[in-house]
């Protein structure tokens, strides 16, 4: 319907929730962008506008190992999960049995905070967890120190379990949800038109649910991107990610440093959104060469 | 772009047909599969009733129910449900939170979510935009930057300043979920009941609000389970004073050893809004509703067919 004589309801419509809006989420980024800048008259801090905090951060070598580390959880999780969640639904998408029982194991992991994946994580892989615990009755290992450092490491290998946890669950439901929308016969007419079991997945399956493995990976990436306390509970106490650096900074006795921290969590939502614009322009760009969009 | 269509899923299920099998190999993949994401919650299960589980036991040494009369202090769900762990006002508070944010998410989000389902305006994929932001900006930034709007504005430490910190990440769900409802609404009914007489409020409150009521109910119940499990937010806002089941786990999580028995029990309750969502869900009108919505709020960026 054109907006015509409706513009009073279009605007009565939109405006309370673009007033929430600006007030609890661009209000609070405006007010750290200020700081960041250095307005913050309530520490002692009034050089507006200077980009002397920003110098300070992008010329740190701890900021640049933070990003690569940052770079390194988020982008390994998004990769692993996405190829296993699409290969999951793919798997799962005619009725076997007991495929209902996996289905609604699968569901769990998505709906539990994050941090019941990390306490999963713990129990299971710390020096003292229940895997180290078997291979000892088994005599693989004399000690806890024989166990090799999952957690609390700059390999970060506990920090990405937890992601995988969560995520693969995740992609194969937003994948499979697509697969059995709209179009879910056309592998039948593939078939019975004498493609091959691989080529209708390929050609036929696959393309059809592109836009959904990219909505799953771009959500999976824009969390593990700026998430604070799974690698500040399981990562290393150094190296670790921008959040964490930002937070430390943040809660840093001498309050002065704080539009530092605010530099921090400025240059992270930055880079967030480059890789995020530049992943969905790629993709866009590979949508027109298939002649859609 | 055809946004909303496919991000709730009724009655959707694929037909068995004999024209697609699975390879053995396949079945033993998944078998694996189902072993590796089944299996995480069993030692937690079983911690929770432990009372001394020391390296290097396989199993639990003794049980609660064995050594309740030999422990001074109360270990395990014995710990959790007395008054010292806190268990009752952190449940309290995220049931409150969670159900004033889901009402005051779809309370904000119909109005909008009616208009953008049924006008073409200008600027319209803008609002769509900054609608999804909340999503995509990252939590920390937003945390922070609430954190230091509320202490200005008086809130922080407070019940309200949580839940107004709650509406961002919920409101993009909110939003997506109803304006998938209103697109799939048949104006039909409506128009019937202007044609038989019926006036502006008289249609909405007795033919539009009827029809969609279960995606309502939908879009509350996501709003609370993103509630629920939201904690940087809580946890910056709330300055420690406003205790919820995420901010109370990762303070034991922050202090526990692996595989202790508080911390397991803890878990198995900061999971119950979730099971609860699930179990919800299924039920709901008789409706197969897609835990998949949690991809909806990108899907106006993302577009393409589904």
């Amino acid at each position: 319907m054109k907006a015509g004589g409706h513009r009073v309801a279009i605007v009565l419509g939109l405006a309370p929730v673009t007033a929430v809006l600006s007030l609890l989420f661009i209000g609070p980024l405006l007010v750290a962008l200020a700081q960041s800048l250095g307005h913050a008259p309530i520490y002692g801090v009034e050089e507006f506008p200077t980009l002397r905090y920003y110098a300070h951060v992008l010329g740190s070598s701890r900021f640049r190992i933070a990003l690569l580390y940052t770079l390194y959880y988020a982008v390994v999780p998004t990769i692993v999960s996405t190829v296993a969640g699409v290969a999951l639904a793919l798997a799962l998408r005619h009725p076997i049995r007991g495929s209902r029982v996996l289905v609604a194991v699968l569901r769990l992991p998505v709906v539990v905070p994050y941090l019941v994946g990390a306490s999963v994580v713990v129990a299971l892989f710390a020096n003292g967890g229940l895997i180290a615990r078997v291979l000892f009755a088994l005599g693989a290992i004399g000690s806890t120190g024989d166990f090799p450092r999952v957690l609390f490491s700059a390999g970060g290998w506990g920090v990405m379990l937890v992601y995988l946890f969560k995520q693969i669950p995740f992609t194969f439901i937003v994948v499979s949800a697509a697969l059995a929308g709209d179009g879910a016969q056309y592998e039948e007419v593939a078939r019975s038109l004498g493609a091959t079991p691989v080529r209708a997945l390929w050609h036929v399956v696959l393309p059809r649910v592109v836009p959904a493995i990219v909505t799953a990976s771009l959500l999976v990436f824009a969390f593990n991107f700026q998430t604070y306390e799974i690698p500040y509970l399981l990562g290393a106490t150094f190296p670790n990610t921008l959040p964490v650096e930002a937070m430390r900074r943040f809660n840093a006795a001498d309050l002065s440093r704080r539009p530092e921290a605010m530099a921090y969590l400025m240059v992270i939502t930055a880079i967030s959104g480059v890789v995020l614009a530049a992943y969905l322009q790629v993709y866009r760009r590979w949508e027109r060469g298939r002649g859609r969009s | 772009m055809g946004a909303g269509e496919g991000t709730i899923v009724i009655g959707a299920r694929s037909r068995g047909r004999g024209l697609y099998s699975t390879s053995r190999g396949v079945r033993v993949a998944l078998w694996i599969v189902f072993a590796l994401f089944s299996f995480p919650f069993v030692p937690l299960v079983v911690a929770s009733f432990a009372f001394r589980w020391h390296w290097p036991a396989v199993v639990p040494t003794e049980w609660l129910w064995t050594a309740r009369d030999a422990s001074t202090v109360p270990v395990g769900w014995a710990y959790l449900f007395s008054r010292v762990s806190r268990l009752g006002p952190a449940f309290a508070n995220t049931t409150l939170i969670g159900v004033a944010v889901a009402s005051l998410a779809v309370a904000l989000a119909l109005p909008a979510a009616r208009v953008i389902a049924r006008y073409d305006f200008r600027g319209k994929s803008f609002f769509e935009f900054v609608f999804l932001m909340p999503v995509i900006v990252p939590q920390i930034s937003i945390g922070i930057g609430t954190l230091l709007l509320f202490l200005r504005l008086g809130l922080v430490r407070t019940h309200v300043g949580v839940i107004l910190a709650h509406l961002v990440p919920t409101l993009p769900y909110a939003l997506r979920i109803m304006t998938a409802v209103f697109q799939n609404l048949d104006h039909g009914y409506e128009e019937v009941a202007q044609t038989l007489g019926a006036g502006r409020m008289q249609r909405f409150v007795r033919v539009v609000l009827p029809l969609v009521l279960p995606g309502v109910a939908t879009a509350g119940l996501f709003a609370f389970l993103i509630s629920s499990n939201v904690f940087l937010l809580t946890f910056l806002v709330s300055g420690g004073r406003i205790p919820t089941l995420p901010t109370m786990l990762f303070s034991h999580i922050e202090s526990g050893a692996p595989l202790d028995a508080t911390t397991a029990g803890l878990v198995v309750i900061v999971s119950l809004p979730g099971i609860a969502f699930l179990l919800l869900t299924d039920r709901l009108t008789g409706q197969r509703l897609s835990l998949a919505s949690l991809g909806a709020p990108v899907q106006p960026a993302v577009g393409g067919r589904r």
